[in-house]
């Protein structure tokens, strides 16, 4: 008999652990000791694998120099919205998430405002380019600028020295050149598709042209002008003389694979067709030669007046803080058609985020790691509470605990961020 | 005449039976069976031999798609090596899998067989209810389920776990297996059943010794189907789940292999033959009852 549990010692225990069950129930909340304090990043899967390491090092590093758990969670960008559809839906989810293009417009109701974190960051790192981006409806900014994918021609060198041809500098050079290509079987593979890349081009092309979407006001829509037409009629063109027919039908990936596979003599793309090509070793069909060595980038051509980024504000990414009781506040305002038209040009001063440019630079990934310190710095510090709000409404949350340790002051110059 | 016939009949039997006789009907047989085979297996064909070439090779227009001169394994490595494929996202399907289809065809069998025999008011309404549950779809579903999934967080720690998925996957699979093995049970003669109450059995017993025998086609028929639902699903597992390690295999794979506008073919493809790999084992074990359970009631 010995061990074996009593009928009373039975009761007791039972009565014990249905009255703890009974006090998480009506508490509805789960015990304090069950309660893990973390900070929690959504991001996209990044073409470059590597980026997504280095994100997560960063965030690691925060975390011990903070002394709080840290997480960062990927999906792909496809799924993005999705995913904070749901969190907004449920009201929970993760602290900070990155966006892009409308989200800050559809979820700012849901953003935390971010005036002191995007001054902050604006005068540690010598000022903004651009105030709007990351505006909200409030005139508050929801969002911060956190880096922006360039869109420039990638282009095969070695075509265009074969046909005496210099790297083009405008629209009708790409045409003349292409249209050259195209008659040696190497195609010009810009997607005319419903993909979003599709988009960001035939946007940048318009803008080219001096044709635009909306007026300044953000509101009075002026697609229908004689600059879109324009720019129209030269997409037709280089359709008809430089493209095939399968360009109708792609998605965001097949210009990379029409390029590295040889076929294609230039795309309108980020770096990822080369850096693809670069990592799995491609190679000129017929020869051993790598092809990333023949691909050069070149900035987008003038068109009928200017030249103009084909990315655009589409393709800036924002840090947002989710607000405390979801999801994130990070989504930038930007007014997206006329953002878009006046943000994009490139040469034009003022309309990419100072600490947010190319991606493949590394002064520029220095810039976007300090503002994504930053970010974090702020959220914890700055934003007491939001973290333990957001993971179960405690009021020693993570963002308490270092609130006492640090007066709750915003983080200071650059050495802090 | 009889006669006549009768030395007919045994002549065509004799001849049916000659070597060459039987060879004409494979060829015939086999002619007609290959394209099908061949248009049913080609996805799988190309996903084994992409999954087996290197980058080099995917990324050359001018090798075959349809072969690969280079075997390689290097993408089945990627995924052992670099990502939490086999210890975690295969292992975390398992599970939700397994027990999701538990807990739906338990419960499904208890409503199929309530709607099949019991007669009350409203009866056919419910079976009609069911129905149309199982038509409403997961695009509309996950939001509400997100408050539902967060409500329960509050107090048992689901989200961002496998548990969120075994709690909402039945919310679907349910009335699948409720409306497959209504039909089903319906098809299972009473009077077998009644003379189990004559032998002085209870209803449960009944079910139990009587009817799910009888009735085991259409339950693993059930199982399978939601089994694959389960195994397939993306949605749900997408908004619930966000933690690396706790993902299913649709969503990491979606996660991992793809980025941006690059997808690693090669990895990906690997990665759908080895996640096909446990649906095509469990079919073959049932295939015997999937179809019979499939045909239940298509003659009587």
């Amino acid at each position: 008999m010995q061990g074996m549990l009593s009928r009373r010692a039975l009761l007791r225990a039972s009565l014990g652990t249905s009255a703890g069950l009974a006090g998480i129930l009506l508490a509805r909340q789960a015990p304090v000791l069950a309660q893990e304090r973390e900070l929690k990043l959504l991001t996209w899967s990044h073409f470059v694998p590597s980026s997504d390491e280095e994100l997560q090092r960063q965030l690691e590093e925060f975390g011990k120099m903070a002394g709080i758990k840290v997480r960062m969670d990927r999906v792909a960008h496809l799924q993005l919205p999705a995913v904070l559809a749901s969190e907004v839906q449920g009201q929970k989810g993760h602290d900070i998430t990155i966006a892009g293009g409308g989200n800050p417009h559809l979820y700012a109701d849901h953003l935390v405002v971010l005036d002191d974190l995007h001054d902050k960051i604006g005068r540690s790192g010598g000022g903004w380019t651009n105030l709007e981006l990351g505006k909200g409806p409030d005139n508050h900014y929801h969002a911060i600028p956190w880096y922006f994918i360039s869109f420039p021609i990638a282009i095969r060198t070695d075509l265009v020295a074969e046909i005496g041809e210099d790297l083009p500098d405008t629209w009708e050079d790409v045409h003349r050149i292409g249209k050259k290509l195209k008659a040696k079987g190497h195609p010009v593979g810009i997607q005319l598709a419903h993909s979003a890349d599709s988009n960001h081009i035939l946007r940048g092309i318009i803008w080219s042209w001096g044709g635009k979407l909306v007026e300044a006001d953000g509101k009075t829509v002026a697609i229908n002008s004689k600059e879109t037409v324009e720019a129209y009629k030269f997409i037709k063109a280089l359709y008809e003389d430089c493209m095939e027919p399968e360009v109708l039908a792609w998605d965001d990936r097949n210009n990379n694979v029409c390029l590295n596979s040889g076929k294609c003599s230039m795309i309108l793309n980020p770096i990822s067709a080369y850096n693809s090509a670069r990592k799995d070793n491609a190679l000129i069909p017929g020869t051993n030669i790598p092809i990333h060595i023949v691909i050069n980038h070149i900035m987008p051509p003038k068109g009928a007046g200017r030249a103009a980024h084909v990315g655009g504000t589409q393709r800036h990414w924002y840090l947002e803080v989710l607000a405390g009781a979801g999801l994130g506040q990070a989504v930038p305002r930007v007014p997206l058609p006329e953002g878009a038209a006046g943000a994009v040009h490139h040469g034009e001063p003022g309309l990419q985020p100072a600490a947010a440019t190319c991606l493949c630079h590394a002064s520029h990934l220095r810039l976007q790691s300090q503002v994504l310190l930053c970010a974090l710095h702020w959220l914890v510090h700055a934003r007491s509470g939001l973290a333990g709000a957001t993971h179960g409404g405690h009021a020693g949350g993570v963002g308490s605990l270092h609130h006492s340790r640090h007066g709750g002051r915003v983080c200071h110059g650059q050495a802090e961020c | 005449m009889a006669s006549r016939a009768a030395t007919m009949a045994v002549g065509v039997g004799v001849k049916a039976k000659t070597p060459g006789w039987r060879i004409r009907q494979a060829i015939v047989t086999y002619t007609a069976l290959i394209p099908y085979v061949a248009f049913a297996l080609f996805p799988l064909y190309l996903m084994l031999v992409t999954s087996l070439k290197t980058k080099q090779e995917i990324n050359d227009p001018f090798s075959s798609p349809f072969w690969v001169t280079g075997i390689t394994l290097e993408n089945y490595k990627y995924l052992a090596e670099r990502t939490p494929f086999f210890d975690h996202w295969l292992v975390n399907t398992l599970i939700v899998a397994v027990l999701a289809t538990t807990i739906s065809v338990v419960i499904g069998i208890l409503a199929a067989y309530a709607l099949a025999r019991l007669r009350f008011r409203g009866v056919e309404t419910f079976g009609i209810a069911v129905f149309i549950t199982y038509l409403v779809p997961t695009s509309l579903l996950f939001l509400p389920l997100m408050e539902v999934i967060n409500q329960i967080d509050k107090i048992i720690p689901v989200r961002d776990t496998i548990w969120s998925l075994v709690i909402t996957y039945p919310t679907f699979l349910i009335p699948f297996v409720t409306w497959l093995l209504m039909g089903y049970f319906r098809t299972v003669p009473f009077e077998v059943e009644e003379c189990a109450y004559i032998d002085g059995c209870t209803r449960l017993r009944a079910l139990v010794r009587i009817v799910l025998p009888m009735a085991l086609p259409g339950i693993v028929c059930a199982v399978l189907f939601a089994f694959t639902l389960c195994w397939n699903e993306f949605l749900y597992s997408l908004v619930f789940i966000q933690d690396q390690l706790q993902k299913t295999l649709s969503v990491g794979v979606f996660t991992e292999l793809i980025r941006g506008d690059i997808y690693f073919w090669g990895s990906l493809m690997a990665a759908c033959i080895t996640g096909t790999l446990p649906i095509i084992v469990v079919y073959a074990f049932f295939m015997d009852y999937y179809v019979s359970g499939l045909t239940a009631g298509a003659i009587k």
